[in-house]
């Protein structure tokens, strides 16, 4: 429908925006190669399914929908709008060279609700638009920028729909077509534009406003790429490579000796997977909104540390792919850690995994978090000084506090427990009880736990066995805290100490132990079945084998520990527990289940001091004082010893208390 | 700058649960053992200096037995260039100073460092035996160290006790035994690490080192080990038939007991040690 001239023009203009477009996003992808590689192009299948139901059913958007934040909507209603406009698009330039080219070719019905639709769905955009701006700009929630970068986009999508619809306008009123009714805003301009008396003028201005149109479609098309629009393409690939393997499982260093596999020096020696999460951010917030850390004031701000990285890595990416060399920084090349991401930063990061779960685009923050403490303390050995202690600590005393094996089996004292080193006669051992650092070493109320825990398990006739003064530090905290050499090597000992006594079963209460024990063990060629001790404890009163003897008539509040909530997705096993089978009446908190909110202890916060800020466990206990419950009802020996210390501190030990769930267990079967 | 550290893996015991209450025997089988702290710091000393001056060697040097060994592959991994390992054991500190003493000459050196005592013996005397035998200057328990290296001289402070800290200006060559406060030692790095674990200890037969079996001489014997008698603790009650104001005033002044006066004497460690001698003979000590 264009004049030749027109056409080569638009031809032209096609190929400068394509040459524009392509020029970044090879420089993109280049950089993206430049990551360290890794494998994820397993299961096809399964990635596809994901990644086509994510998006075409916006579940990625709805999935962060909570009371408060109806953004997810807004965003369902602009990417189907978006999804139809390019359809438009397509059909515009199409129709440009050649008139036929229309969505009539496929019927004139089809043509109509095509139309209808898009006029539609134009209105909604628009709507959305609004809502959004209002929100951003003037409502300022406090997980939004309002940045530029934001503005130019909610801004030139409202203009683009003016556009069309002015187009729109002109077009029938200088061409009235049969269908126009169907494109009833467009057809409602154009009655709009008789009456101000542009009749005359109607094809020229049809013409100006479709080239105004579609050149802004094109200068878009090419902003995509360098604003935080790049998410409309780097978050679908980001959904396609999501990890499949077990949620919250780190990755393992393959070679401890090949420094080069692992160290972060600069920004690209990340794996291509983290450069792809910093493309895929749209910079909502929500993981920092989420955060422990970030709620308590410490520096650690989950979204800065994306986006500082982002930044510095498009700033920088010229160089980086000049220089091959790994190691010293070239012009611009900022050291990672240290420079770009500060240690108080990535220190403070308690492994909770709340911004990973609530990422509608599944970023991996948490290791990123591992990986440049692993770059801290194995390559550069530059970390808090304290943190030296506990490596040492472990290494030497087997515990993170170094108060030694000798006395893990104080806990024992009044209670014949079978050791696997000494086992009794006519007592088999099916399954290990795995008592773990802190129910073992920590302190009195620790121990309580454990002995309850012990205490049921005799009654219900499970033949258990433990380590006592044998067991040792799973090796949790130092692979959290990167200190990957100990880890493996603690973990190596272990698995040659189950192999030794044959272990095939284990039980532990502690949530940590259980995630690195099933998870990064098996990674390392260990071969055992393994639950939590409240798993456990259930699978006991279903079979039977506990009876209760009398309800719990109280009312508690029950806290998801992370890394038996988020970690490992065991969120309903204790609520049965308590509900069902206790009788407890369960009054819950606003955060739980998976939006659970951290206890502060994760990531080997529990054997440091948390520095700056609030306390994360104080934040988390007067939450749960809120509820008007009687206590706090939970199932990790962390958070117990965390919620003690905030209680006290409150001065609401004698009235609110703290319990574990074995201990509600052990008062309802024995007592 | 050829620098020598003197290392110990020392055996950690854990009080009560390694050791038999009743006898006092300590159970071998539950001692842990791990690179002295001291002896830690006193490398961490000797790295930075390495680091400050140039064409400097440090030399990690031990004494005792293959097990001794993963101390010493830990201290050469915070940063050393070589580590030596005598193979000697021996019965105490006086006869294992020989062995050290001879060999840190042979190797050479501008400085030794150790750490102030061993965890496990706290003898406290490896430093001066060794400075003793290689007729060097030694200043003990530093805490801050400054290098005046072309002047071939350090000046050290050391805790005096209440607070106070002396200054000492001491010519190199020299031996330093360590305190704690001195420095925070660096965590090895993992490469290097590795590398400690591949690098092979000089291993020094001490027949090698020319030691006579007369000169092998063991000045103490350790004849009893046992358990600590529990302290008694003086609880201070005021005199109650004094008015409720005395009583405060008895109490504030920290007790009825006056302390005697101490003398502080000052000279050369000569004249000092003379004193000594003469104070102890004088109260029937010697």
């Amino acid at each position: 429908m264009l004049p030749s001239a027109g056409k080569i023009l638009l031809l032209l203009s096609i190929i400068v925006t394509l040459f524009f477009f392509g020029r970044r996003a090879w420089f993109l992808i280049k950089l993206l190669k430049s990551g360290r590689s890794l494998d994820r192009f397993d299961h096809p299948g399964e990635r596809w399914k994901y990644t086509l139901g994510q998006v075409f059913t916006q579940r990625c958007s709805l999935k962060t929908v909570a009371k408060g934040d109806y953004a997810g909507i807004g965003h369902l209603l602009l990417f189907y709008g978006f999804c139809l406009f390019l359809v438009r698009y397509i059909f515009h330039i199409a129709e440009a060279f050649n008139e036929a080219l229309s969505p009539a070719i496929f019927g004139s019905i089809f043509n109509n609700l095509f139309f209808l639709c898009l006029d539609m769905a134009g209105l909604i955009i628009m709507g959305a638009i609004v809502w959004a701006a209002i929100r951003r700009y003037i409502l300022k929630p406090e997980r939004l920028d309002p940045s530029l970068d934001a503005g130019i986009i909610l801004g030139v999508i409202f203009t683009l729909m003016c556009l069309h619809y002015a187009t729109e306008g002109f077009r029938f009123l200088a061409d009235p077509k049969p269908f126009a009714v169907w494109s009833f805003v467009g057809t409602f301009l154009s009655y709009v534009f008789r009456e101000m008396g542009w009749q005359r003028k109607s094809q020229d201005l049809y013409l100006i406003f479709w080239w105004l149109h579609i050149l802004l479609v094109f200068g878009f098309g090419i902003f995509i790429l360098y604003s935080k629009h790049l998410h409309i393409l780097g978050s679908h690939f980001n959904l396609y490579f999501r990890p499949l393997g077990s949620k919250g499982a780190l990755q393992l260093i393959g070679d401890l000796e090949d420094t080069e596999s692992f160290a972060i020096d600069r920004v690209n020696d990340f794996n291509w997977k983290q450069l792809l999460d910093l493309y895929a951010c749209t910079e909502c917030g929500r993981c920092t909104e989420n955060c422990p850390a970030s709620s308590s004031g410490k520096a650690l701000r989950p979204m800065d540390i994306i986006h500082n990285l982002k930044l510095h890595l498009l700033a920088s990416g010229r160089e980086l792919l000049k220089s091959k060399e790994r190691g010293g920084a070239g012009k611009g090349i900022l050291p990672v850690v240290g420079k770009v991401v500060t240690g108080d930063e990535f220190w403070a990061c308690t492994t909770c995994h709340a911004c990973v779960e609530v990422c509608p685009v599944n970023i991996e923050h948490v290791s990123r978090m591992v990986d440049m403490r692993r770059q801290s303390v194995l390559v550069e050995s530059d970390f808090p000084a304290e943190y030296k202690q506990i490596f040492k600590n472990l290494e030497i005393f087997g515990d993170p506090k170094g108060k030694g094996k000798l006395t893990r089996e104080d806990w024992t004292a009044n209670l014949k427990i079978n050791k696997l080193y000494q086992p009794e006669e006519g007592r088999p051992v099916d399954v290990l009880f795995w008592v773990g650092c802190i129910g073992a070493t920590y302190d009195d109320r620790s121990k309580n736990t454990v002995i309850a825990a012990a205490k049921v398990l005799e009654k219900a006739g499970v033949n258990f066995g433990i380590l006592g003064k044998e067991e040792p530090c799973c090796g949790d905290p130092a692979l959290r805290m990167g200190n990957e050499y100990l880890f493996q090597k603690i973990a190596n000992n272990n698995i040659e100490m189950f192999r030794k006594y044959g272990i095939k079963k284990i039980v532990t209460p502690c949530p940590h132990c259980f995630s690195v024990l099933k998870k990064e063990y098996a990674s390392l060629g260990a071969n055992f079945e393994i639950s939590t001790l409240v798993d456990f404890i259930g699978g006991l009163l279903k079979e039977g084998r506990l009876e209760i003897k009398s309800k719990i008539n109280a009312t508690f509040t029950y806290h998801d520990p992370c890394y038996l909530g988020r970690h490992n997705s065991l969120y309903d096993g204790p609520r049965e527990i308590l509900q069902s089978s206790l009788g407890v009446n369960i009054v819950e908190m606003g955060r739980r289940k998976e939006k659970s909110f951290c206890c502060g202890a994760g990531g080997g916060n529990m054997w440091r001091g948390m520095s700056a800020g609030k306390r994360i466990e104080g934040l988390r206990i007067a939450e749960a004082v809120k509820t008007d419950a009687q206590g706090i009802v939970t199932a990790c020996p962390y958070c117990e010893v965390m919620f003690d210390c905030a209680i006290k501190q409150e001065g609401l030990g004698y009235s609110f208390k703290l319990l574990d769930i074995v201990e509600l267990v052990k008062q309802a079967t024995i007592d | 700058m050829k620098i020598v550290v003197c290392i110990k893996q020392v055996g950690f015991v854990y009080y009560p649960a390694a050791v038999d209450l009743a006898t006092g025997e300590i159970d071998l089988g539950k001692i842990v053992f791990m690179l002295n702290p001291y002896d830690e710091v006193a490398v961490e000393e000797a790295i930075s200096i390495r680091e400050q001056v140039a064409n400097s060697e440090v030399v990690i040097i031990t004494a005792g037995g293959p097990e001794t060994e993963k101390a010493l592959r830990y201290a050469f991994a915070m940063g050393a260039d070589r580590m030596i390992r005598i193979n000697y054991v021996s019965a105490d500190s006086w006869s294992t100073s020989l062995a050290l003493s001879v060999a840190i000459e042979k190797n050479g050196y501008d400085m030794v460092f150790c750490g102030k005592k061993a965890i496990d013996s706290n003898g406290n005397q490896m430093g001066s035996f060794i400075a003793e035998r290689l007729q060097i200057p030694q200043v003990s328990g530093i805490v801050s160290m400054d290098l005046a290296v072309s002047e071939r001289k350090v000046i050290v402070e050391r805790y005096l006790g209440k607070g106070d800290r002396e200054e000492v200006e001491c010519d190199l060559p020299a031996l330093f035994t360590v305190e704690m406060a001195l420095n925070d030692p660096r965590y090895p790095t993992l490469p290097k690490r590795f590398a400690a674990e591949k690098k092979v200890v000089e291993i020094i037969d001490p027949k090698a080192l020319g030691i006579s079996p007369e000169q092998e001489v063991s000045l103490t014997e350790i004849r009893k080990i046992s358990l600590p008698r529990p302290k008694t603790r003086k609880v201070f009650t005021p005199d109650s038939s004094l008015s409720a104001a005395d009583r405060i005033k008895q109490m504030m002044s920290g007790g009825a007991k006056s302390r005697e006066a101490g003398d502080v004497l000052e000279g050369t460690p000569e004249e000092l040690a003379g004193h000594i001698v003469k104070f102890l003979v004088q109260e029937k000590v010697v």
